[in-house]
């Protein structure tokens, strides 16, 4: 089996206003390769995108399709598709918690449903990024009773956790202090030198200060339209 | 739309909801087949399952139990012994108490200790967006979610009935030696019980416990995925999951009660 050329492609994607209040957008078509980023400032207003439920193949487009590591979600069995989503980690935009099971629980749950890792190593993995996001450990409890802004960063580390090929980050900045963003973007950083596709979704100057235009491809949305920032394609 | 139509509706309806039952049941029972469905993940929330429907039910079950003994098994033993038909303590505490009442308690409060929350549970996950987590995850939500329910309350359903059976007759027992009625001899109380329990005994205790449970349990967990977006749904959800599951607790009791006898 050869090895796909893009980890994710998206080919004239339509997708309508969802129903959970994310915006609308219109002929979408784009390819990402391993190691590039891609950055989507968001309007005011518009903030959700369906673009990483259509990424992970949870949102059915319009029109058009979405291959992910070269395999299109609509002709992927319910089995492989599922066994795709596990090699994708996200940051959602809005509640990302199992309310009933603890934030640990919650961040290795993938891993420790998709692979044979022993715990331990999963854990250990899980408090390094931890420790690298700034915590002093995985914040202790349920969801429910950490704080928002160490919970924002927990998501972090469950995206990052087990060399996912693909990340998404929706708003991953929100509600979380200035002074760690530069953590995040080292973070990506470091996932793009072994070969991850990043897809970062923000609405704040700050991220688009500290990402270098290496590797970087930046957007921006006008309406239900996705628009290619001239000097960063320049750039590249 | 005329009566009659209305009537058909409805009847359609409740059909294909009772299709898309029996389809996720049978769907999960093919998944539980298979080793790769069972990986930590859902052993552990299998475990939970079982420790919340089974073991914390228990203690109130035990309680229930030993009221049904004294009051059922205390007067078989007083008006048998009275109008000199001892012999036939056997076959009517095997029929009504293993045959009857024991499957049929147990489900109630399983229903309504267990399957409540069930819903409530699922229900809340899914308007809160949870499942989507989940999937986005590539986690099936019939995997992780339905399979470990549907089965930790089947064996929990059944293992409690067990539970109940013994202390009941146990409660019985003692109680009717205390008001001096009944066999005085333990032995002599266990194998008149035990030498009337047949096969058809056993496997309408099997029927009664697993099938009502799963089907129960399917009943909730569908329920409570069936609501949208509104948190107002969920106790709506809880409230059908309850009424739905007594309705087929007794259907599956009858059904299952008609074919022991035939």
């Amino acid at each position: 089996m050869t090895t796909p050329t893009f980890s994710l492609e998206f080919k004239g994607v339509t997708l309508h206003a969802g129903a959970f209040g994310q915006a609308a957008m219109r002929n979408v078509s784009f390819q990402l390769g391993p190691g590039e980023l891609m950055l989507i400032q968001v309007e005011p207003g518009n903030e959700q995108l369906p673009l990483a439920d259509a990424a992970e193949g949870l949102a059915e487009p319009n029109e058009g399709g979405v291959a992910f590591l070269g395999e299109r979600w609509s002709a992927a069995t319910p089995d492989r598709q599922l066994g795709l989503r596990a090699r994708i980690g996200r940051v959602f935009d809005g509640p990302g918690w199992i309310s009933n099971l603890d934030v640990l629980e919650n961040l290795t749950l993938s891993q420790r449903h998709h692979t044979s890792r022993p715990v331990p190593d999963i854990i250990a993995e899980a408090q390094n990024l931890a420790r690298s996001f700034g915590l002093t450990e995985v914040p202790a409890g349920r969801p429910a009773v950490v704080l928002r802004r160490d919970l924002r960063r927990a998501e972090w580390i469950r995206a990052f956790l087990g060399q996912p090929a693909l990340i998404l980050l929706e708003r991953p900045t929100f509600g979380v202090a200035v002074e760690h963003v530069p953590l995040l973007i080292r973070a990506v950083e470091e996932v793009q030198t072994r070969g991850a596709a990043v897809i970062l979704t923000h609405d704040e100057s700050v991220i688009a200060r500290e990402v270098s235009t290496q590797n970087c491809l930046r957007f921006r949305m006008r309406g239900d339209t996705m628009m290619a920032d001239k000097a960063s394609l320049a750039a590249n | 739309m005329t009566y009659i139509g209305h009537i058909g509706k409805t009847t359609l309806a409740r059909w294909r909801s009772n299709v898309r039952l029996f389809a996720v049941v049978w769907a999960v029972l093919q998944l539980a087949a298979r080793p790769r469905y069972w990986p930590r993940t859902v052993r552990a929330v299998f475990a939970r399952q079982i420790l919340f429907t089974g073991v914390e039910a228990l203690k109130f079950v035990s309680l229930v139990a030993l009221i049904t003994g004294v009051s059922v098994v205390v007067q078989a033993q007083l008006w048998l012994g009275k109008t000199g038909q001892t012999a036939l303590l056997g076959p009517i505490l095997v029929m009504v108490i293993i045959r009857e009442v024991a499957p049929l308690l147990v489900n109630f409060i399983v229903i309504g200790r267990s399957g409540t929350a069930m819903a409530t549970e699922l229900a809340n996950m899914k308007v809160t967006g949870e499942i989507l987590v989940l999937e986005a995850q590539g986690l099936d939500p019939l995997v992780y979610l339905a399979m470990p329910r549907m089965l930790g309350m089947a064996i929990s359903v059944f293992c409690l009935t067990i539970a109940f059976i013994v202390v009941s007759f146990t409660s019985g027992y003692i109680c009717g030696i205390l008001m001096g009625v009944g066999v005085n001899d333990p032995l002599l109380f266990v194998d008149s019980i035990l030498k009337d329990v047949h096969l058809p005994d056993v496997c309408s205790l099997l029927a009664k416990t697993l099938i009502p449970g799963m089907l129960t349990s399917v009943i909730c967990i569908l329920e409570g995925l069936s609501v949208r977006r509104a948190i107002t749904e969920v106790p709506q959800a809880a409230t059908r999951a309850v009424v739905r599951s007594i309705a087929i607790l007794f259907i599956v009791s009858v059904i299952v009660s008609i074919l022991s006898y035939v």
